[in-house]
C-alpha cells in the first residue's frame, strides 16, 4: 500500500538501503523517493609549505585530523582492536542498492547527483515533490534552506532522546546507560531537538569482532520507523511530542580510550547473559 | 581475516619533556613563573613525575589575589581582566559573568580551576559548571577556544592560540569528573591532552609547562581511576 504524503530523500547508505528494503517488505510504499547521488566535492589544491606550524595552524590542524597523540600502538594493551566486517543484525540485505529496491518495488523515484544535500538541486526537488513527510537517512547536517521547504523531515536517531543526543548515540547509551535506543522525531535546525514520534529501548549487541556490528545502528532505526509509518497509518497523522531542550546531554565524538570501556561494557553483558540461572 | 592492533595510552613522553624543562626552571628559580607551575603541579600531586613532587609545595601557598595577578602576568592576552577577588568574592565572580561585557578565558578556566582545587568537597558555582560545560560545547564543535567571549559566549577576538587556555579547560574538566564521573568530561579532557601533547616542546614559559604536565598526569589518572571504578581488567590481566 502507498503511504500517502509520506516520502523519503535517501543517499546510497547502509540505513537507506535497511529504511527502504525494510518499508517495502512490510508493504509500505513510499509515495516518492528523491534519491542524491552524493559525489565528492574536488578539493582545492593547495600548496605545501615547509615550516613548522603556528599555534593556531597546530590547534586548526589537529582538530581537523582527529588524532590522539597520547593512545598509540603498544605492547601494554588496553584494547586489541579488530578489523573485520560484521554481518549481525541483517534484518536487511547490505548489499543491496537503494535503486535495486525502488525499481524491484516500482516505487516512483528520481536521481539527483549533488556534493551535499544542501546544494541547490536537492532543494529544489524537495521543494517540488508532492510529499509533506520526507524521511532522511543521513549524508549531510540539513541546513536552514532545505529546511524552510514547507515540508516536515522525518530523522531516526540511535539513541533516546533527549537523554542521549548527538555523536556515537549507540555507544554513550551502553556507557551511560547499559542499553540502547532509537528515536524518531521531526528535523529542527538545532540537531536532535524536534518533536518526538516513537523511541524505544533495545538489548545492547553482543560483540562481534570486539566491535559494535556495524548493521545494529541501522537495524533499531529501522525497527523504529516502522513504528512511525505504522501509527501513522493507524491514525492518520504524526503525532510529535515535544522534547525540552534542556533535559538531557549532547554527546561529541567518543575518545577511543572511552570507546575502550564500551568494549568492556559489552564483554560484560555478554559474560552475565551467558552464566547460567539457578 | 582478521586484523588485530593492540594500543596502550601512555603520557610518559611528553612528561619527560616537560618534567626535564621544569626541574631546569625550578633550579633556575624565575620565581613569578615557577610559583604558578608549582600551583599548577600541586593540584594533581600524587600523579607527579617523582622529580618534581619535591617543587609543589611553594604552589599550596598561594593566595587567590596573588594567584590572579601571576596569571595575568603569563597571559597572552590580559584584556577585559576582572579585578583580583579574594576568597570570598570568587564565588560573585561566577556570579557576575552573566552581566560582563568581555570574559577572559584564560582567568575564567583559571579562577575555575583555582575554586574547584581548593574547595574540592563543595559544590561548584552553577555560572562555573554553566561555562565549563560552553566552553566543551565550543571546543567540541569548532576546535578552538577563543582568548575572549562575551556573556553569551560569543567570541569577541579571532586568537584562539593561547596554548595555556586548552591546557586549563582540560585541568577543570578532567577535576569535574572526577566530582560527577560524568564521562563527557573525561571525553572532552583527553581530546584536550592530546591537542597538548605534540606541542610539549613549544610550551616556553614555566606556568605553561607546568599546568601541561598537570593536565598530562590528571587525565592518565583519571583514566585509570575510571576504568578500575567499572572493574574493567585488562587483557593483559586475564
Amino acid at each position: 500500500m502507498q503511504v500517502e504524503n509520506f516520502g523519503c530523500l535517501l543517499i546510497n547508505n547502509t540505513r537507506s538501503r535497511a529504511y527502504i528494503q525494510k518499508l517495502l517488505a512490510h508493504s509500505f510504499e513510499p509515495q516518492h523517493v528523491i534519491l542524491v547521488d552524493l559525489q565528492k566535492a574536488p578539493k582545492a589544491e593547495q600548496a605545501k609549505e615547509e615550516h613548522e606550524p603556528s599555534l593556531a595552524e597546530h590547534i586548526e590542524s589537529a582538530y581537523a585530523s582527529r588524532k590522539y597523540f597520547l593512545y598509540t600502538p603498544g605492547p601494554n594493551a588496553i584494547l586489541p582492536v579488530v578489523k573485520q566486517e560484521p554481518m549481525a543484525f541483517a534484518s536487511f540485505d547490505p548489499k543491496k542498492s537503494v535503486r535495486e529496491s525502488l525499481e524491484e518495488g516500482n516505487i516512483s523515484f528520481e536521481t539527483v547527483p549533488a556534493t551535499s544535500l544542501n546544494d541547490a538541486p536537492v532543494v529544489a526537488a524537495v521543494s517540488a515533490c508532492a510529499p509533506k513527510y520526507l524521511l532522511f537517512s543521513g549524508g549531510s547536517i540539513l541546513r536552514k534552506e532545505i529546511l524552510s521547504q514547507g515540508k516536515e523531515f522525518i530523522h531516526v536517531h540511535p539513541g533516546y532522546v533527549p537523554d542521549v543526543k548527538g555523536s556515537m548515540a549507540i555507544e554513550w547509551s551502553i556507557l551511560t546507560t547499559g542499553r540502547c535506543a532509537a528515536s524518531a522525531f521531526f528535523m529542527v535546525e538545532r540537531i536532535d531537538e524536534g518533536d518526538i514520534l516513537a523511541r524505544r529501548h533495545f538489548d545492547p549487541p553482543g560483540l562481534e569482532y570486539r566491535n559494535i556490528p556495524a548493521l545494529y545502528s541501522s537495524h533499531i532505526r529501522s525497527e523504529v520507523l516502522l513504528d512511525v509509518v505504522r501509527n501513522y497509518i493507524e491514525t492518520g497523522t504524526f503525532n510529535g511530542e515535544p522534547q525540552d531542550p534542556s533535559e538531557g546531554n549532547t554527546y561529541y565524538k567518543m575518545h577511543p580510550v572511552l570507546n575502550n570501556a564500551v568494549f568492556f561494557e559489552s564483554l560484560k553483558h555478554e559474560t552475565q547473559q551467558s552464566q547460567p540461572t539457578e | 581475516m582478521s586484523e588485530v592492533q593492540y594500543y596502550t595510552y601512555t603520557i610518559d613522553d611528553p612528561v619527560d619533556r616537560l618534567a626535564r624543562r621544569l626541574e631546569g626552571c625550578f633550579a633556575a628559580s624565575d620565581e613569578n613563573q615557577t610559583d604558578l607551575a608549582a600551583f599548577f603541579l600541586a593540584s594533581i600531586p600524587e600523579t607527579l613525575p617523582s622529580s618534581l613532587t619535591g617543587h609543589v609545595q611553594s604552589g599550596t601557598l598561594m593566595d587567590i589575589a596573588q594567584f590572579n595577578d601571576q596569571l595575568r602576568s603569563v597571559a597572552d592576552d590580559d584584556s577585559a581582566w576582572a579585578d583580583a577577588p579574594n576568597s570570598e568574592a570568587l564565588v560573585q565572580y561566577f556570579e557576575g559573568l552573566e552581566h560582563t561585557e568581555q570574559i577572559n578565558t584564560t582567568q575564567l578556566l583559571g579562577l575555575s580551576h583555582s575554586l574547584l582545587t581548593r574547595q574540592p568537597s563543595e559544590e561548584p558555582p552553577a555560572a562555573l559548571l554553566d561555562a565549563a560545560k560552553r566552553l566543551l560545547n565550543k571546543f567540541e564543535v569548532f576546535g578552538r577556544l577563543f582568548t575572549l567571549y562575551n556573556a553569551r559566549f560569543r567570541k569577541e577576538t579571532d586568537r584562539f592560540d593561547n596554548p595555556l587556555n586548552y591546557t586549563l579547560l582540560s585541568l577543570v574538566l578532567l577535576n569535574l569528573f572526577e566530582r560527577t564521573q560524568q564521562p563527557e568530561y573525561l571525553n572532552t579532557a583527553l581530546k584536550l591532552n592530546d591537542l597538548i601533547a605534540p606541542i610539549a616542546d613549544r610550551l616556553d614559559q614555566p606556568a605553561e609547562a607546568g599546568a601541561a604536565c598537570a593536565a598530562l598526569c590528571y587525565g592518565k589518572s583519571q583514566v585509570e581511576a575510571f576504568y578500575a571504578s567499572r572493574e574493567f581488567r585488562l587483557p593483559a590481566d586475564q
